[in-house]
């Protein structure tokens, strides 16, 4: 197996942790809010779950920079310049900030879980697309819009899960 | 570039990405309800660590290497502000990270058991974790930029 | 035993200070002063070296010595955390703005 494969293997865990525990931490979280309240065991999956989803973020950012170091090595520095890598790397750097805003309490939580679940998904989604060819700036207009959305939707579901104790 | 400066330019870019983890997992922990004292220690150690063992690593391969091979490339390519701008910023607010990062370390090892009671002092803290975190993330950034121009 | 840990913090806080508050000088006046950058480049072998070295040397040298004469109050050991915080975020800026402001007059 060479180095490559290795970063393509590591990555890929990183992005199945990372898009499945911000998954599951959305759905847990709305089952947990169903009596209004998390108590201490639904708490407790919570912070597993947590835990699997920045294992996922550190083994996606160590892989990702090894990819960098790859390109430096390769002669492909111009791919370090690509601006669909840039957008996938602003996403994730949302991700980062809106994580500590949250631990923070300076965001609102349906912000919040937009935010993360729509930043996970762009995050993959932009991996997947090798082939678009549109302006960093085109791609992070997509990720806005994708963000509200992802607000929409999710406001939906909690309605309809949830019922009228619905922020 | 020769095998040792590969390896030293791997270790700078991996050991100082280890570094802007640690000093992001003190912000987070430190802003927590139940602050995990035992794990602030951990972190801040690893961070204080990283940040020396990428200052040597980068250093020799800037010193010995950027100067005369890649900084003549960047400023005679398309975007010659890489170097002007992006790295001469980075190689200067670097050295910020080492002093910054002691502090933290040494007031979470030596108060720690203090954050819980004394909110402003976790807050006041928790601030120059922050600066230490966005300073390394910049680092981080301005590296990839800087290697990217370096075609 | 705590009172003195909150002169060890204070003290290196300062000594923080004090070396980001240098490291902004060296790099600024480097540019400005020519001999002041030559200087450290004979000294040191690389100008970059010497602001490091001395940035390291005024920190630990500092932070060692001020321990007997730093406040043992909380309180100030606080306050110095916050001033490093805004030396630090203002350092940056600074030599941000500075090599903006050098690139763009000299485009």
């Amino acid at each position: 197996m060479d180095i490559h494969s290795i970063l393509i293997t590591a990555h890929l865990v990183g992005v199945a942790l990372g898009v499945g525990g911000a998954t599951f931490v959305g759905i847990l979280y709305m089952k947990a809010m169903k009596d209004g309240k998390i108590d201490p065991m639904e708490g407790e999956w919570l912070s597993v779950v947590f835990t699997v989803l920045r294992i996922g973020l550190v083994i996606l950012v160590i892989s990702g920079f090894g990819f960098f170091l790859e390109y430096r090595f390769t002669g492909q520095e111009e791919r370090l310049l690509d601006p669909r890598l840039w957008a996938k790397m602003t996403i994730i750097l949302v991700l980062v900030f809106n994580a500590l805003l949250i631990q923070m309490r300076k965001v609102p939580m349906w912000l919040g879980e937009s935010l993360s679940i729509t930043s996970w998904y762009g995050a993959l989604v932009l991996g997947i697309m090798q082939s678009a060819v549109y302006s960093y700036t085109t791609f992070l207009i997509y990720y806005i819009v994708a963000v509200f959305i992802v607000v929409g939707i999710l406001k939906i579901i909690k309605r309809l899960y949830l019922g009228k104790q619905t922020a | 570039m020769t095998q040792t400066l590969s390896i030293l330019l791997s270790i700078h870019v991996l050991i100082g990405v280890i570094g802007v983890m640690a000093s992001y997992m003190t912000v987070i922990w430190l802003f927590k309800k139940n602050i995990p004292i035992c794990s602030l220690k951990v972190s801040s150690l690893i961070a204080f660590i990283a940040y020396i063992i990428t200052w040597i690593t980068g250093g020799y391969y800037y010193v010995v290497y950027y100067g005369s091979n890649v900084k003549p490339i960047i400023k005679e390519g398309p975007t010659p502000w890489v170097h002007s701008v992006i790295m001469e910023v980075k190689e200067h607010i670097f050295l910020f990270l080492p002093a910054l990062s002691f502090v933290v370390l040494l007031t979470l090892w030596l108060k720690g058991d203090r954050l819980k009671e004394n909110k402003r002092l976790c807050n006041t803290l928790a601030l120059v974790a922050l600066i230490t975190f966005i300073i390394a993330i910049s680092m981080a950034l301005g590296g990839i930029v800087i290697s990217g121009a370096a075609r | 035993m705590d009172n003195k840990r909150n002169k060890i913090i204070s003290s290196f806080g300062i000594a923080a200070v004090v070396a980001i508050a240098f490291i902004v000088f060296a790099t600024i006046f480097g540019e400005l002063y020519g001999p002041f950058k030559d200087w450290l480049k004979e000294t040191f072998n690389h100008h970059w070296i010497g602001k490091g070295v001395i940035a390291i040397v005024i920190f630990y040298l500092l932070g060692f010595l001020g321990i007997c004469k730093m406040s043992d109050s909380e309180k100030a050991m606080t306050r110095m955390l916050n001033i490093v915080f805004w030396i630090a975020l203002l350092g940056a800026l600074s030599i941000t703005g500075f090599y903006l402001y050098e690139y763009l007059i000299h485009v």
